[in-house]
Parts: C-alpha cells; sequence; structure tokens
C-alpha cells in the first residue's frame, strides 16, 4: 500500500501521521513483529463485529478470503539470440502457477527508474562481445552503472548470467548488474548463476531455486513488509523555500548534445538533481537558472579595465570582490543605453557620444549588436576608473526560464531541460549566449547550478482524458515530453498528437527514439515532423497543420487543447494557420474564427508559450 | 562429410517445401505472406519518423536489392542523443557478367553523386553497389537505374542472385556468347514479381496471367543462390564456389557447350560445425540450348528439397550433401528428361586480372584498371570517379566488372586509343597499376562501416596478413567477412 492508500482505509491524517512516525523509527524485526500483532488486532475487531472503521474486504497484506497476495515480482531479460527471453519466460510461467503477480518484460521496454519501487527483480541476460550487454539492454545498464541509479535498500534480485566461456569476459554483463545491484544496497535473494553454451541444466537449477526462495519467503514474511517499506521510503516535505530569491543550488546529473553529428546546431540535454530542495513543479512549468560570465571574459574584462581582481566595490551596501560581482551579479556580453552613455561620459570618445540621445536608437542599437561590452571598453580604454563607476553602467544579471522537459512523476528529484546552445562570431571570435554559454562549457556532471520554479498556471497540460494537439519547434518541445511523461504515469485515455519541427531530421530530431517509443506505445497517437533544410522548399510546422486541416479542425471540434511552443514568430504563424483552416475546413469568416480561437483562449484549450 | 549421413537423410522432408510453414523457419512465413514481395514497403518508405522501414519489411527489401544499414561508428553516440541510429540503405545493382555501357556508366556515377555518399563500390560479383542512400531518395535511384535500364532485383535476398561470367579481355569473341548466354540466365532466373515496379516507379498493380512466380511461387528459394559462367583458362570468377557454375567448353575455337558444376559456397558460421565451405561437383556436360532448362531443373530441385527449417544449413551445398550427390544428380536428369552427358576436358591456369592493355581476339584494346578495394572515390591523390567518368564521356565500348574489383575498359577501338591513353596518364590511373604484386592482388568486402556482417573482423586481419604474407605475390586474398552467407 502506498500514502495514498490511507483515505481510502479511513485513516485520519492524525493516525496516518503517527503510523509514518513509528514506523520510521522500527527496525525490521520490530516491524515484521508488529504487523503480526496488527492483523490478530484485525481478526479480534472483526470477531467482535466492530470493524467499523474499516471498509469491507480491505485489510493490510490480506485479502478479505485470507488468502496470501503475493508481492509482485518483475522478471527482466536482455537478449540477442532469444535464449534469455526463453529463460525468463519459462521463470514466468513457473512462478505464475505458484500464484505470483509476474511482469516480464524485456530490459530494452524497462523504465530503469521504476527500480526503486520494485519489491524483486530477477533477471535473465546474455553477455555480447568483450562483456557487453545485449544491444536493447544498454540503456538499461547506462542508467543502473550511472549517478542517476537510485538506492535500492528495499530490493531484492537475483541474476541468471548466459554466457560463452571462450570469450574471456564470460558473463559478464550478468556480472556487472550482480555487482552494481549489490553496490546500490539490494539483497541478493540467491547467487548469480553463469551459464556457459550448454546452459539448459544450469538455469533450470537456477530457476528452481528462485522459485523456491520466493515461495519461502512469500510465505514467512507476507505481512507488513510491504506497509514497513512503504512508510519508510516517504520523504518528508522539505522546510526550506527555494525561490527567485533564494535560489536551491542543483547539481548537474547529465548534460550532452542531442543533436547529431553535422547539425547546424547545439542543443543540448540537461539533467539537474533538485534532490533535497522540496521544489515542485507541473508539467508546463519553467526553471529559472542564474547564469554566470564566462571567467575567461570576466579576466578580460578587468585586465583590460586594469583593475585588480580583488578590488573591492560595494552593491546594495555590501562589500564585494570585484571578480566575483563581475562574474556572478552582471552582465558582461552585449551592453545597454546605459553602459554607452557611462562609457561616453568617461572616455569622452567621440563615436560614442555621437551615439546618445533619442533620436540615434536605431544606430545605437545596431553599434550594440556590433560591440559587446568588451568590445567597447578595448575599442575606448579608459584608465584607471573607479569598478564602482564601471559596474554602474551594467545591467544586473537576469536568471533565464527554460521549459521543463520532464514530469516529477516520472523523474523524482530531477529537472530535465533542452537547451540550445547560442553561439556566433563577432569581431573575429567566438561568443557565446551568457546562460547557454555556461551551460555548454561549465557545466559538467557535479557542476552546481542555482535554479528556482517558474509557475507557469497559462500553461498546463489537459484533463487526462482530453485530446491534446501539441505544436512545438525546435526546443518548443520540450514541455511536450514533459506533457508525455505525465500522461505516461498517469496512463490517461486522452488521444495526443505531436507536430515537431526543425532543420535536418538526421541530426536534429530532438528525443527522437523516445517519440517513436510513445507512439508504439499509443500514447502518443499521431505525429508529423517538418524539417525545414532537408528539401529546397523550406516546411514548418504549420505547413503540416495546413496539410492536416481537417484532422486539426476535427480534434478542435471534439474539445481537444492546443498548445504552442516554441521561438517568438511560431505564434503569429499557428495563429494565422489556424484562422485558414476554420475558414477553409469550417465555414467560419475571418471574425468567426476570430471568436472561435478567442473563446478557446479564454477556455483554456489554446495555450501558447513563446521565448 | 559429403556422403556419410546421405542414406538416412535422403528420404527426410521434415523440413523442405512440402512442410506447412508453422514447421519451418518464421522467415519463410514471412516470405509467404509477404503477397510476393510486397509487404508495406511502399508505406514504410513515406514514414516521416524513421530513415529505416518498420517490422520486417528490411527483409524483404533485400529481395529488391536493398540492405537497411547503420553507421556503427556512431551508433552507441545517436543511442546517447535520442537518435535512431543513423540509418542508410546499401543498393545492390544487378549487373549479368558486370558489363555495362558508357552510357549506363554516366548514370551511375550520377546517382552516386547524388544520392550514394559520392561514391561507387565495386564487389567481387561484378556489380555496383551504392552506399548510404537515405530512403526518401531510394525511390529517385530505382527510377535512375530504370532510365539505363539497370535494377536492383534479387541482389539481394533468397533468389537467384545476379549472375556472373568471365571477363577474358584476351578472348573477346568467346566472351561475348558467353555473356550473352548469362545475361539470357540472370533474365530468366529473376523474380517476375509487379512488386518492383509497383513500390518504385509507382505503378498500377496488373494481374498476371497465372502465377506471379512460376519458378519461385510464394516462398522463393531457401536462401541465396549463385550462377556464374567461366571461361577456361581464367577461373576468375571462382567457379567451385556457385551454387551452380557453367564452364564454358571450347573445341576448334568454337563453344560447344558447358561442364556443370554443383553445390559450391564458401561460407561457414564461426563456430558452427554444421556448416562449411564446399567446393562444387562437375556432374556432366550440357550444349548451349540446355543452359536454361538445366538452371531450372537444379533451382527447382533446390526450391523443392532445400532446408527451410535451419537457415544455417539452407544452401544448396548442404541439400546435395543431405540427399547425396548421386540422387540429386539423377533428380535433375528427371526434371531436364534426359542424362548428363560426361564432362569434358577443360584446364585452368589462373584466377586473378591481367592489368593493363591487352589485345582482344575481335581487333578492340582492352584496359584492366586495378581499383584498391573496389572504391570508386574522389581522394585528394586520385580523382578516380572523376577520371572514370571523363573516360566514360569519350568511351564507345563497354566497362566490365571484374569478380576482383577491378575495372577493365574494355572495346577501345583502334581510333580511341591515344585519347584513352591520354586520359588514363593524365589522371595518374596508370600509376594505380603498379604496386606489389600481392596488393594488386588483394580485395576486400566494400560494406565497412554500415554492414554488420562485414564490421567483425576485417580491418585489422587484413593489415595483419598483409604484413605476413608480401615475399607471396601472386596469390588471390579475398577478404569477406561475411560468415553467416553458409
Amino acid at each position: 500500500m502506498s500514502a495514498l492508500d490511507f483515505q481510502s482505509l479511513g485513516l485520519s491524517e492524525q493516525q496516518w501521521s503517527r503510523i509514518k512516525e513509528l514506523a520510521n523509527s522500527l527496525s525490521p524485526e520490530q516491524a515484521l513483529w508488529l504487523s503480526g500483532y496488527f492483523a490478530g488486532m484485525d481478526y479480534r475487531l472483526r470477531e467482535a463485529g466492530s470493524s467499523g472503521q474499516l471498509p469491507s474486504g480491505k485489510s493490510i497484506g490480506k485479502g478479505a478470503d485470507g488468502e496470501v497476495a503475493a508481492r509482485p515480482i518483475s522478471i527482466l531479460f536482455g537478449s540477442e539470440t532469444g535464449n534469455s527471453r526463453e529463460l525468463a519466460s519459462a521463470l514466468a510461467s513457473g512462478l505464475r502457477v505458484e500464484g505470483c503477480d509476474i511482469s516480464l518484460q524485456a530490459m530494452g521496454d524497462y523504465k530503469p527508474r521504476e527500480l526503486k519501487s520494485e519489491h524483486d527483480v530477477l533477471i535473465v541476460t546474455s553477455t555480447h562481445g568483450e562483456g557487453d550487454p545485449p544491444a536493447t539492454a544498454l540503456d538499461f545498464f547506462e542508467f543502473l552503472e550511472s549517478k542517476k541509479a537510485p538506492e535500492l535498500p528495499h530490493l531484492r534480485y537475483s541474476v541468471l548470467a548466459l554466457g560463452d566461456s571462450t570469450y574471456e569476459q564470460f558473463c559478464e554483463a550478468g556480472k556487472r548488474l550482480d555487482r552494481r545491484l549489490e553496490q546500490l544496497g539490494a539483497e541478493r535473494l540467491v547467487n548469480r548463476v553463469d551459464c556457459d553454451v550448454d546452459y539448459e541444466d544450469t538455469a533450470a537449477d537456477w530457476i528452481r531455486t528462485v522459485t523456491e526462495r520466493l515461495k519461502e519467503s512469500n510465505d514467512r514474511a507476507q505481512l507488513g513488509d510491504g506497509a514497513a517499506d512503504d512508510i519508510s521510503s516517504l520523504n518528508p516535505a522539505s522546510a526550506a523555500i527555494f525561490d527567485q530569491s533564494n535560489p536551491f543550488e542543483a547539481s548537474v546529473i547529465d548534460n550532452f548534445v542531442l543533436t547529431g553529428r553535422g547539425s547546424s546546431k547545439e542543443t543540448r540535454h540537461v539533467e539537474l538533481s533538485v534532490e533535497g530542495s522540496g521544489l515542485g513543479f507541473e508539467p508546463g512549468d519553467a526553471l529559472g537558472i542564474y547564469a554566470r560570465n564566462d571567467p575567461r571574459l570576466v579576466e578580460k574584462i578587468l585586465e583590460s579595465l586594469e583593475m585588480a581582481a580583488d578590488a573591492e566595490i560595494v552593491i546594495d551596501g555590501e562589500p564585494r570582490r570585484l571578480d566575483v560581482a563581475l562574474s556572478e551579479s552582471f552582465e558582461l556580453t552585449s551592453g545597454t543605453t546605459r553602459f554607452i552613455n557611462k562609457w561616453a561620459e568617461l572616455t569622452e570618445a567621440e563615436e560614442l557620444d555621437a551615439l546618445r540621445g533619442k533620436e540615434q536608437a536605431s544606430e545605437r542599437a545596431a553599434f550594440l549588436e556590433r560591440n559587446h561590452i568588451i568590445d567597447i571598453v578595448s575599442r575606448f580604454p579608459a584608465k584607471g576608473i573607479n569598478p564602482n563607476e564601471f559596474i554602474a553602467g551594467l545591467r544586473q544579471m537576469r536568471p533565464r526560464l527554460y521549459s521543463i522537459a520532464s514530469s516529477s512523476a516520472f523523474a523524482p528529484d530531477e529537472v530535465h531541460l533542452t537547451v540550445a546552445t547560442v553561439r556566433y562570431p563577432l569581431n573575429g571570435e567566438e561568443r557565446s549566449g551568457i546562460a547557454t554559454g555556461h551551460i555548454a562549457d561549465f557545466c559538467e556532471t557535479e557542476a552546481m547550478l542555482p535554479v528556482y520554479i517558474q509557475p507557469n498556471p497559462r500553461f498546463r497540460l489537459a484533463a487526462d482524458d482530453t485530446p491534446i494537439l501539441m505544436v512545438g519547434a525546435g526546443t518548443g518541445v520540450a514541455p511536450f515530453r514533459a506533457f508525455m511523461q505525465e500522461r505516461e504515469v498517469r496512463g490517461t485515455s486522452g488521444r495526443s498528437w505531436l507536430v515537431f519541427g526543425e532543420r535536418n531530421f538526421h541530426t536534429d530530431f530532438l528525443y527522437q527514439t523516445e517519440w517513436q517509443q510513445w507512439l508504439r506505445d499509443r500514447r502518443l497517437n499521431q505525429m508529423d515532423v517538418a524539417f525545414s533544410r532537408d528539401q529546397s522548399a523550406k516546411a514548418y510546422v504549420q505547413h503540416r497543420l495546413a496539410e492536416r486541416s481537417r484532422d486539426v479542425l476535427a480534434w478542435l471540434e471534439e474539445g481537444a487543447t492546443l498548445y504552442v511552443c516554441g521561438g517568438r514568430n511560431l505564434a503569429p504563424a499557428i495563429h494565422a494557420t489556424l484562422t485558414q483552416i476554420l475558414k477553409q475546413e469550417g465555414g467560419h469568416s475571418d471574425v468567426s474564427a476570430a471568436e472561435y480561437l478567442g473563446a478557446m483562449q479564454s477556455d483554456s484549450r489554446y495555450q501558447i508559450d513563446v521565448y | 562429410m559429403s556422403t556419410s549421413s546421405a542414406g538416412s537423410t535422403r528420404s527426410d522432408r521434415s523440413a523442405d517445401l512440402s512442410q506447412p510453414l508453422e514447421k519451418l523457419h518464421p522467415d519463410e512465413t514471412l516470405k509467404s505472406a509477404s503477397d510476393q514481395l510486397r509487404g508495406s514497403i511502399a508505406e514504410g518508405l513515406v514514414d516521416p519518423l524513421t530513415a529505416a522501414v518498420p517490422g520486417e519489411d528490411p527483409k524483404l527489401m533485400k529481395f529488391h536489392g536493398l540492405y537497411l544499414q547503420d553507421d556503427r561508428d556512431i551508433r552507441d553516440e545517436r543511442r546517447r542523443q535520442r537518435l535512431e541510429p543513423a540509418f542508410s540503405f546499401m543498393a545492390r545493382v544487378r549487373l549479368p557478367g558486370g558489363v555495362c555501357s558508357p552510357s549506363q556508366w554516366l548514370k551511375l556515377d550520377k546517382l552516386a553523386r547524388d544520392y550514394g555518399g559520392e561514391s561507387l563500390r565495386l564487389t567481387t560479383r561484378q556489380t555496383f553497389q551504392f552506399h548510404r542512400v537515405q530512403k526518401r531518395n531510394l525511390p529517385s535511384l530505382m527510377k535512375g537505374l530504370d532510365e539505363v535500364l539497370l535494377d536492383t532485383k534479387a541482389a539481394c535476398g533468397d533468389d537467384c542472385r545476379g549472375v556472373m561470367c568471365s571477363v577474358n579481355p584476351s578472348l573477346s569473341d568467346l566472351h561475348a556468347q558467353v555473356y550473352a548466354i548469362a545475361k539470357d540466365a540472370s533474365d530468366w532466373a529473376i523474380p517476375k514479381t509487379g512488386a518492383y515496379r509497383e513500390i518504385w516507379f509507382g505503378e498500377e498493380r496488373r494481374s498476371p496471367y497465372g502465377p506471379e512466380e512460376p519458378l519461385y511461387g510464394k516462398t522463393y528459394l531457401p536462401r541465396k543462390f549463385k550462377i556464374g559462367f567461366v571461361l577456361p583458362p581464367t577461373n576468375d570468377i571462382d567457379v567451385y564456389a556457385q551454387d551452380l557454375g557453367f564452364i564454358a567448353i571450347v573445341e576448334k575455337g568454337k563453344l560447344v557447350g558447358f561442364n556443370v558444376a554443383i553445390g559450391g559456397g564458401m561460407g561457414r558460421i564461426d563456430r558452427n560445425p554444421n556448416s562449411y565451405p564446399r567446393l562444387a561437383d562437375v556432374i556432366g556436360f550440357v550444349e548451349v540450348e540446355d543452359v536454361l532448362p538445366m538452371i531450372e531443373a537444379v533451382m527447382s530441385t533446390q526450391r523443392d528439397y532445400g532446408n527451410r527449417a535451419d537457415r544455417a544449413r539452407a544452401r544448396f551445398k548442404y541439400t546435395i550433401d543431405d540427399k547425396g550427390l548421386q540422387w540429386i544428380k539423377s533428380e535433375i536428369e528427371a526434371r531436364l528428361g534426359f542424362d548428363l552427358a560426361p564432362a569434358h576436358p577443360f584446364i585452368f591456369t589462373s584466377n586473378g586480372d591481367v592489368l593493363g592493355w591487352q589485345n582482344g581476339s575481335d581487333g578492340f584494346h582492352h584496359f584492366t584498371l586495378f581499383i584498391q578495394s573496389g572504391r570508386l572515390i574522389n581522394r585528394e591523390e586520385t580523382k578516380l570517379l572523376d577520371s572514370v567518368r571523363e573516360i566514360a564521356e569519350v568511351h564507345t565500348g563497354e566497362f566490365r566488372v571484374t569478380p576482383n574489383q577491378n575495372l577493365i575498359i574494355a572495346k577501345v577501338s583502334e581510333g580511341e586509343l591515344d585519347e584513352i591513353e591520354r586520359l588514363l596518364e593524365a589522371n595518374g590511373l596508370s600509376n594505380l597499376n603498379r604496386g606489389s604484386g600481392l596488393r594488386l592482388n588483394s580485395m576486400a568486402c566494400v560494406a565497412l562501416p554500415t554492414c554488420g556482417l562485414a564490421w567483425r573482423k576485417q580491418n585489422a586481419t587484413y593489415r595483419r596478413s598483409f604484413q605476413r604474407l608480401s615475399p607471396f605475390s601472386m596469390i588471390t586474398v579475398s577478404m569477406t567477412s561475411l560468415s553467416r552467407s553458409v
């Protein structure tokens, strides 16, 4: 049973919190004893006919008819030639005969994060080549052997390894899993068995031993341990509140380029751990990140201004070291009007002076585009000025917002982002955006990033049974990954349709294999793609909508919620296409189409998130 | 190895065509249910979410001469990037005897530049392969080939593969005769399904008179089937490695017929003792007009008796060893309606190519050009693709791909000799023929890095063995990793 069940049992909040408190203080032996105690009490209460508080037929651990309800058992296999699969299914059918609740899955289809909530896991895997796992199991191994793998103190497991002893790394894949699960704190139910090419007998022995061992332990410890496990794994809500003014230091778990070799873009997938932060978020929300300036840029500016890194400056009455402030508190890439004004005064440079004033706005903007702060201070040197004077012209560092690309129900304690790195040449060197450059170049695994949640109530996943039509261009696809993860966890019935656009199919199909998997699982019902640079005629997401205008209208008429996420130009393009569809397929006039879309917006059925 | 178990297995029909599909290998069900190689290929081609085709269609596409492959060098990298493998297709042309015209060459060259990563590869079965063809470009490639009367039918799959024929520059009159027969044989043995034209050219389906595949039926052959014609004294096509080989018999300068060899095949599966290489047995002699009936008799015997339960035992060589050579020969003779005449004497004296210029008996000149590993690409030092294109633009004869992955500029007339020589010289192609004897006689499978079969050992093995072998020079080293192609 889980924490959510307590209300259905009729327990009050107060009772529940006492039970939790008690459970957290128990040793496993005590828990086992108490489970028997409560079972006896249950019996006595029922005998006395005073079980009014319990809904009939529900009790902890035992069904109403007294039959043992077994712990669920997961059997996972990694198979290259089919032998592991066959053995795993033999094991599964044997255990089912024993009345066990069995789920049998290929490692490739299994979501390794679910290990956290497993009780018993039985693994059959072959080894390939020089100690490698079967190809389909690579993701599983990678997750388990990475830092992302959770502690698994409640898990019991056993491994059957298949291999070929003429290879040096005999059964290595199985050995790796066995080792790693032990490291993560899981309990070995039965020792690993390694099988050679003639595996039949050895494997049959393992299957027999595992089956007996599970039967024994089920008979012995049927009651209680499930409840104790669940209670002890509950996380008390964290007391600390993190927000924009008090960001949480999240650590980077993973950070890699999503776009394939030869791409014209560098789009990254970043995973952050927010474990222990108490940060809660919903699909559609954004993460605020405080980035730092590139230390090489800080150094160059200090050099150019001939200022000491440890010079003291004052910000809001607080003394700070100059280099730290320049790194964290001010933006050092593009300048502002204020900076031009300030620098014109300090240097008395004519060229800068000529850019001042309202009438010069467009020239000034063009100048600022071509000249960053570093370019201005090197072209118009001002020696010996007070550091406080310099920073007075700077803009305070603003946090950057990124749509969260994961669901907390799917990946607890994690926040995933999809970040396109901004890089461009300027004045003979490569420059990058402050935040995206920082993420790309200075956020390896275990680096820390100050973050907070920026709720986005205007971009919310619709009710479970509502069809959703998601239109995402580039990194705009991020929140839709969160939507799909959330819907997967919730097992929703509403249909979903994704329209995605990027430049090139071969390299820029962000999260391609994840969409493919959702399509196979029929969680995603329809997907269209537009790759603008794969053919001479450019194709964008709005063209795909127009091509499927009849379906678009049908979905809208059925009450679908429409989401649009991507660059700034996306929203008007989609709006125009929708208007056209309503006119062409729905017989609307310009006015009634506008009303139709307006009504959708006020019903929150047309939600836009552009940047 | 060949006859000991034959007696007991001769009457065993538990693994052949007589059995219901469910008792045979799943591929038999796949072929049978494919609607004569249509499957859902047409739908898969237009699926924009993947560069592959779904389900079992990749297997069916082999019968259309197309292999789904992916770049293994970056497979793991892309998996992490949540990108599917870098899929592309290898397209293998059906080119009987390796002969093509200059206009066909120019088209192949253009298609390679447009869709095949600017590379053409010559294979040891005398044909061209395009590699790294994207799914969306396949229809254009196939239409392009059709424009010059080429296709990729049955260049892969369980069917009669492209028919080989000796190149014999010096015996050019006889070559022309044998080549014509090889071409006929290829055309006769090609699958007749309308699937090819429907899928690749979008043609309407027409209902055929009678069965769509009179020879192959719904399940085609148990495994690939290779036919080759050799013109002694050069055994360049390795006639003993063919399922069905024809050895031209020339008496008093005239082609009188062919000795027939059956049951060759060099492939074996690593560490599977039930698979082994086998040299073909010469079983008799047929006259020229009996070549096609002979092919029908042999292929239909293999179709009816070949092992369809275990693909590792499905090649014709195993059928012969399971049934016994004499039994198979009798079966073939029964299907032919006459007994085979005894084989005529013949002699092979070499199997490599003679590089450089040779004069043919037809008065033409023939230049054999060494192509390293069969790869025609433009490199910094030699622009091979460009150079051969220049030659094709002026050449009026033909090109021949040799079984040693070299290229013959054949039938060069006296009048164009100077110009071809000048082009060879100017582009540095003559230099390619100057190398150590061994390097010139070495061959390699052309499929790295996208072919799974080729992947395993080739590169390293090749380099290592090279160093060891160097003192010898007239051995032809053929390096392939098609260990599964039993």
